[in-house]
């Protein structure tokens, strides 16, 4: 079908958009690459008064890192994000992860503030993004403020952002040197939407792992990182029984819910294989200096 | 504003509309240009039929509002060649049975023609990893791969290199 009729206003500095923000009092839409917002017009799922088209604000297109800090800009594109050499460099589960956001062309348009604001819950970066501990830089004409992610996303498809605000900016701390990671997802065909995703960052250090980080994508309503899953590592010294009590932890934690796809058992067991399958991967490579990522064209 | 006017390049030449902000760049392309080369099957993102260049890059027309693109440069199918004279991914895709219907097939030569300029030698795993893109009903994907391959050979026969 095709999108409904709208006013559509066109900003081209964030003040701009940020004023337009303040003066809409009706039913509004902000786009910026436009993939996850036009197949809901052409759908007419909704029907915004105005759509505020921010993806001309040439300012806000940026992936830079500051004394160890990168920061992402809101128009930044998905493939300007996954291919950027800092992020590849201190952070390569973002670059793991991205291999399952959608495909190349996706990539090309789609941003990774519009992800996140989205929040769709088999959304691969709204996990990484927790994982990563980032924060996120919310601004409206009146001023601004900064949210972890667990202040950030609320429940599927829903963010914390009043409506006259929007997320400008989003920062990822430096990141524990020799950190292992791991990101796997599950889905029908690769690329499709996820069934059911993991991820993992650990430290090791003399045989014991700390700063343990491990969540979930598509298992549960606000499922991020799962505090009871991480606690049967965290300060332990790595051992299959360490392993296994974390997958034990991990399919009681998960909340699943059936779909045409997979019952929640299936899914239950899915978080628990891919649990061990993660941690494993993560302490594989927890030491090595470089994780150099390659896109080796496998296709699963 | 309902509605407004954009000025584009559309296979270098300069097309001046006024159109509603609410049209999709497939429809502005197919329905205000003429130009009916570019396919929509979904119109929801996810098939990759009617995926034209917009100032190089790739795009999705169907999830794309015409307006968004003032000022760009946009090729679609109708810039690759002609009938009688088909451009080497043309001429591949022809050579190779890279094509059943053809549906598929603008928004397939429209991908590969980004890959083939970002990367003029793909191997057959990075050809792969591109087609994932889009989908095609029909061919079973490997004809299109091996169509690739085949512009690959002709696009360096022309460039002289062995
Ligand atoms: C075929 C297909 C496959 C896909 N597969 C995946 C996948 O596997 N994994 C995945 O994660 N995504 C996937 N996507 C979605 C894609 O990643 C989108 O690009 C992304 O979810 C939204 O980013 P966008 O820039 O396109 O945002 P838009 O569609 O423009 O906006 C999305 C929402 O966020 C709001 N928004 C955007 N920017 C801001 C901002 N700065 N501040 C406040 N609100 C904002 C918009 O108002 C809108 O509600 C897929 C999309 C398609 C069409
Ligand atoms: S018609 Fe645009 S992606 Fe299917
Ligand atoms: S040739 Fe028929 S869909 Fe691809």
């Amino acid at each position: 079908m095709k999108p409904p009729v709208f006013d559509y206003e066109q900003p081209t500095s964030l003040r701009a958009a940020l004023e337009s923000l303040s003066r809409n009092t009706g039913t509004f839409k902000l786009l910026a690459g436009g993939y996850s917002l036009l197949p809901l017009l052409n759908a007419r799922t909704i029907s915004p008064e105005c759509i505020i088209d921010i993806s001309r604000i040439g300012e806000l297109r940026y992936v830079t890192e500051e004394a160890g800090t990168i920061r992402i800009g809101a128009l930044a594109t998905h493939d300007q994000v996954m291919n950027n050499s800092a992020v590849i460099r201190e952070c390569p589960i973002v670059f793991e992860a991205y291999k399952h956001v959608g495909n190349h062309t996706i990539r090309n348009r789609g941003t990774l503030c519009g992800s996140l604001c989205f929040n769709d819950p088999t959304a691969e970066m709204p996990l990484i993004m927790s994982l990563l501990g980032a924060t996120f830089v919310v601004r409206s004409s009146w001023g601004s403020r900064t949210l972890s992610a667990n202040d950030f996303f609320k429940g599927p498809f829903t963010n914390s952002l009043m409506p006259n605000e929007m997320l400008v900016e989003v920062r990822i701390p430096r990141q524990p040197a020799g950190h292992g990671h791991s990101f796997i997802e599950i889905s029908q065909r690769y690329g499709d939407r996820g069934l059911a995703a993991a991820g993992c960052m650990l430290t090791l250090k003399y045989g014991v792992v700390s700063d343990v980080r491990i969540g979930f994508r598509n298992l549960g309503e606000g499922l991020g990182r799962v505090r009871a899953v991480e606690a049967e590592l965290e300060n332990k010294a790595v051992n299959a029984a360490a392993i296994d009590a974390a997958s034990t932890a991990a399919r009681q934690s998960v909340r699943p819910e059936a779909d045409m796809h997979a019952d929640a058992e299936y899914r239950r067991d899915v978080a628990a294989t891919l649990t061990k399958r993660v941690i494993e991967t993560a302490l594989m490579r927890a030491g090595q200096t470089s994780h150099v990522p390659s896109f080796s064209g496998r296709l699963s | 504003m309902k509605e407004r006017d954009i000025q584009v390049t559309v296979n270098g030449r300069n097309a001046k509309k006024r159109i509603e902000a609410r049209m999709l760049l497939s429809d502005f392309i197919r329905h205000e240009l003429g130009l009916t080369g570019t396919h929509v099957g979904c119109e929801n993102g996810v098939c990759g039929a009617c995926t034209i260049l917009v100032d190089g890059t790739a795009v999705r027309s169907c999830c794309t509002l015409a307006v968004q693109t003032e000022g760009c440069h946009i090729e679609t199918i109708e810039s690759l060649g002609r009938v009688n004279k088909l451009s080497p991914l043309q001429q591949a895709f022809w050579e190779k049975h890279g094509l059943q219907c053809g549906f598929c097939t603008p928004g397939m030569l429209m991908i590969m023609t980004e890959l083939l300029r970002q990367n003029p030698n793909p191997d057959r795993a990075q050809i792969r990893e591109r087609l994932n893109d889009n989908l095609c009903r029909c061919t079973g994907y490997e004809d299109i791969i091996s169509s690739v391959e085949r512009a690959v050979e002709l696009m360096r026969a022309e460039r002289g290199v062995q």
